[in-house]
């Protein structure tokens, strides 16, 4: 008997786990877990630095900051959010590690390149957080000009961290629309790409596309910033309203880097925990795709009182609606897939109804703001703020949520207490709505956004929100601590805990390091449950 | 030979030229914003932009343009010699064509330290225009210079690298007439920063008259 062979094994299993392994790797799923986590902790900094703006916000005064360093917490709270943790989350995090799973593929098309997406993430991040020792940023997460060109603060540190991070977007980017394109299993139609690859996909496009004028816009703001250029400077001769073109360009598209993906969980959850297909198959698809392409025409809504002309503001407004007609397309075949299906409640879907809540609530107050006359008098109030982080927060957040549970046992290969995950969804979302449905009522009284100081008769609202962030976070605490102890000792999950018909739930949890040991089938597609025979609108 | 996650070479290959299109396309989205600064900053400044432009060598420019043409040519023959299995062939012309592209970013160094030398360098141009008699907006101009041909010649850098990189795999013999497509991606490359300065030579050479 060869008494070697355990200890060899052993060898190469403490080499397959070794911190240098992980450092190295070009598996798409251990770059995608490296992703889950970097963000996750950039999403815990972001929220220290929001639950610290809001306990300012207790008294009507100073209660634990000064003004300027207010001004800098809000805007690393922004800057962090958005770009470290909504921007990447999903795409770079679940969709590295699923995306090529629900394609049937070994891994992505150019596995160095994504681990190199992931190290240039990091030293974006390093650059972003690095400005901390120059005493941060203070022009607000949109950097606008002429005020960044003038701020006393280190702002071409955070434009060049932001730029480096938008490369790794593009990265990223242009590997999963390569890998969509080439690495389909045999038998893998486009128009049978489960709806989260189409979600990243028309996410990618975007990324590529529209993240290097951005990059180029805060290069130059930050250049104006050190040199005194006055590109966007209207005292030597440049236009501040040219900055904001360039910056909603993207960063109005970036909402749907944001939200196209989410979506995509959310149809994949619902239709799992239906056991059902949607009603429309095209009708999610195009929508998706819609919704990438008029995100390219929509910017102008963010500038309606910064001096553009009539005809402009209709005519961003009319393309702002649109949007809306597609997601509430995507809204109704949610709803119909959930009301055609046998609904087992379970925390991933909790969280969906969450993002319902929030998602058409927050997109309901979009159309009021999108119509430029009710916008004049709500602009730069706290009734955006709550209008965005219903909807953009709200929805990315709750969505992240969704996937975190819906694939977490792909990811770990353990289970979770399905009770400690639905009491952690009623206290996000409480604590979620109590922090922004009373700044929807303080925007709509004249509570200006990005103030240190507010009159005394706001402090009850102010107070409310301040409770509800409180619970909030209280809520992520025990989510990290009971997912935490899941992946520690949870029981074994086996290779499809939901009963799902996906694609990714067709091999071992976790994956082998090539994904599938015999080559996907994909003649029973992602969605075809047995109780529920054929029943969608196309055919 | 195939890289592991990948069914055939063919794969591979298609899966290259997708991605490096997809580089091209991005690349032409940052240079799409400076272009369209450069346009609106134009329409509100015309005679500062005629100024600035004036102020430019138009020999040097046009030089350049030879230049790097001439190099997308020799490039281009590159492919075609690898495909014919002319590795010799193929390794002169890329030779030639990173030739040219050091001749580029020499010409263009001169130019460069033309403009210090008059004090238009990156940072001191808002003064400088007014003390050489040129409108205040003259220095939107030359900021939009360095910061195009600036990022234009790191560009051309980069695809030096490129061809480099391409020439050491055709030696090593991982560039084959059977598998040309390495250095027929970094040729695509190529192409495009060329193109870029065909837009930049008139944008800051040829146009002065134009309002």
């Amino acid at each position: 008997m060869n008494v070697d062979l355990p200890i060899a094994a052993l060898e190469a299993e403490r080499k397959r786990t070794s911190l240098a392994s992980w450092a190295t790797t070009t598996d798409h799923k251990r770059i995608g877990i490296m992703f889950l986590a970097a963000t996750t902790l950039a999403m815990a900094l972001g929220g220290l630095f929001a639950l610290i703006i809001r306990i300012e916000h207790l008294t009507p005064t100073a209660t634990i900051v000064d003004a300027h360093t207010y001004a800098r917490l809000f805007t690393l709270h922004g800057v962090v959010m958005v770009w470290l943790f909504m921007i990447p989350a999903i795409p770079s995090g679940f969709g590295n590690f699923v995306l090529p799973l629900m394609v049937g593929a070994k891994d992505v098309a150019f596995p160095r390149l994504n681990l190199a997406s992931f190290y240039v993430f990091l030293l974006g991040a390093a650059i972003v957080l690095g400005s901390l020792w120059w005493g941060a940023v203070d022009t607000g997460w949109t950097f606008y000009t002429p005020y960044s060109a003038r701020s006393p603060d280190a702002v071409l540190p955070a434009a060049i961290g932001v730029f480096t991070v938008g490369i790794s977007s593009i990265m990223t980017g242009i590997n999963f629309v390569a890998t969509v394109h080439t690495l389909r299993v045999k038998g893998l139609r486009w128009m049978k790409l489960p709806f989260f690859v189409w979600a990243v996909y028309g996410t990618s496009i975007i990324q590529v596309l529209a993240t290097p004028v951005l990059g180029m816009a805060l290069f130059l703001a930050g250049i104006d910033h050190a040199f005194h250029v006055g590109m966007f400077d209207p005292e030597k001769g440049g236009d501040p309203v040219l900055f904001q073109h360039l910056f909603w360009f993207y960063s109005h598209p970036a909402v749907y880097i944001m939200i196209l993906p989410a979506m995509g969980v959310v149809s994949e959850v619902v239709c799992t925990f239906s056991a059902n297909r949607a009603p429309s198959y095209r009708m999610i698809v195009y929508s998706t795709i819609g919704i990438s392409l008029v995100g390219f025409v929509a910017w102008g809504h963010h500038m309606f009182v910064a001096g553009i002309s009539r005809f402009d503001v209709a005519a961003f407004g009319v393309l702002s609606m649109l949007v809306s007609i597609f997601s509430a397309i995507k809204v109704y075949a949610w709803v119909g897939t959930m009301r055609g299906g046998r609904v087992k409640l379970r925390t991933p879907l909790a969280y969906v109804f969450a993002f319902l809540f929030l998602f058409v609530f927050g997109g309901m107050t979009g159309v009021a703001v999108a119509t430029t006359s009710l916008d004049v008098h709500w602009h730069d109030t706290y009734f955006v703020v709550a209008h965005f982080h219903f909807i953009m927060v709200g929805g990315t957040f709750t969505a992240f949520l969704a996937g975190l549970h819906y694939w977490f046992p792909k990811i770990t290969g353990k289970t979770y207490s399905d009770r400690a995950g639905l009491l952690g969804v009623a206290a996000v979302f409480g604590g979620f709505f109590l922090t922004f449905f009373p700044q929807f009522l303080l925007g709509n009284m004249g509570m200006p956004r990005r103030y240190f100081d507010y009159p005394s008769a706001f402090q009850p609202l102010h107070v409310t929100s301040t409770i509800g962030a409180l619970i909030l976070a209280a809520g992520l605490v025990w989510t990290l601590v009971y997912l935490f102890i899941a992946w520690r000792s949870g029981a074994p999950a086996g290779n499809d805990p939901w009963g799902s018909a996906g694609f990714e739930w067709r091999t071992a949890s976790p994956p082998p390091e090539h994904n599938f040991l015999a080559p996907l089938d994909v003649t029973r597609d992602a969605y075809e449950y047995p109780e529920n025979p054929d029943t969608e609108l196309d055919r | 030979m195939t890289a592991a996650h990948f069914e055939d070479a063919k794969q591979e290959a298609d899966a290259a030229e997708l991605g490096v299109w997809l580089l091209v396309v991005s690349e032409l989205l940052l240079f799409a914003g400076l272009f369209a600064i450069y346009v609106y900053t134009r329409a509100a400044y015309p005679d500062a932009f005629a100024a600035g432009i004036h102020h430019m060598s138009r020999a040097l420019g046009t030089t350049n343009t030879f230049v790097l043409l001439t190099s997308s040519l020799s490039a281009a023959l590159a492919g075609a010699a690898m495909k014919a299995n002319r590795r010799g062939l193929a390794l002169a012309c890329i030779g030639f064509t990173l030739l040219c592209g050091l001749a580029f970013l020499g010409i263009k160094s001169i130019e460069y330290r033309g403009h210090l030398h008059e004090g238009m360098g990156p940072t001191m141009f808002a003064a400088a225009a007014e003390a050489g008699g040129m409108p205040r907006a003259t220095a939107l101009f030359f900021s939009l210079y360095w910061l195009m041909t600036g990022l234009h010649a790191a560009h051309v850098v980069g695809g030096m690298g490129g061809f480099l990189w391409a020439a050491h795999r055709v030696h090593r013999r991982t560039i084959t007439a059977e598998r040309p497509h390495p250095l027929e991606l970094v040729t695509v490359y190529w192409h495009f920063v060329d193109l870029v300065w065909i837009f930049l030579w008139p944008a800051f050479y040829l146009t002065a008259t134009i309002r």
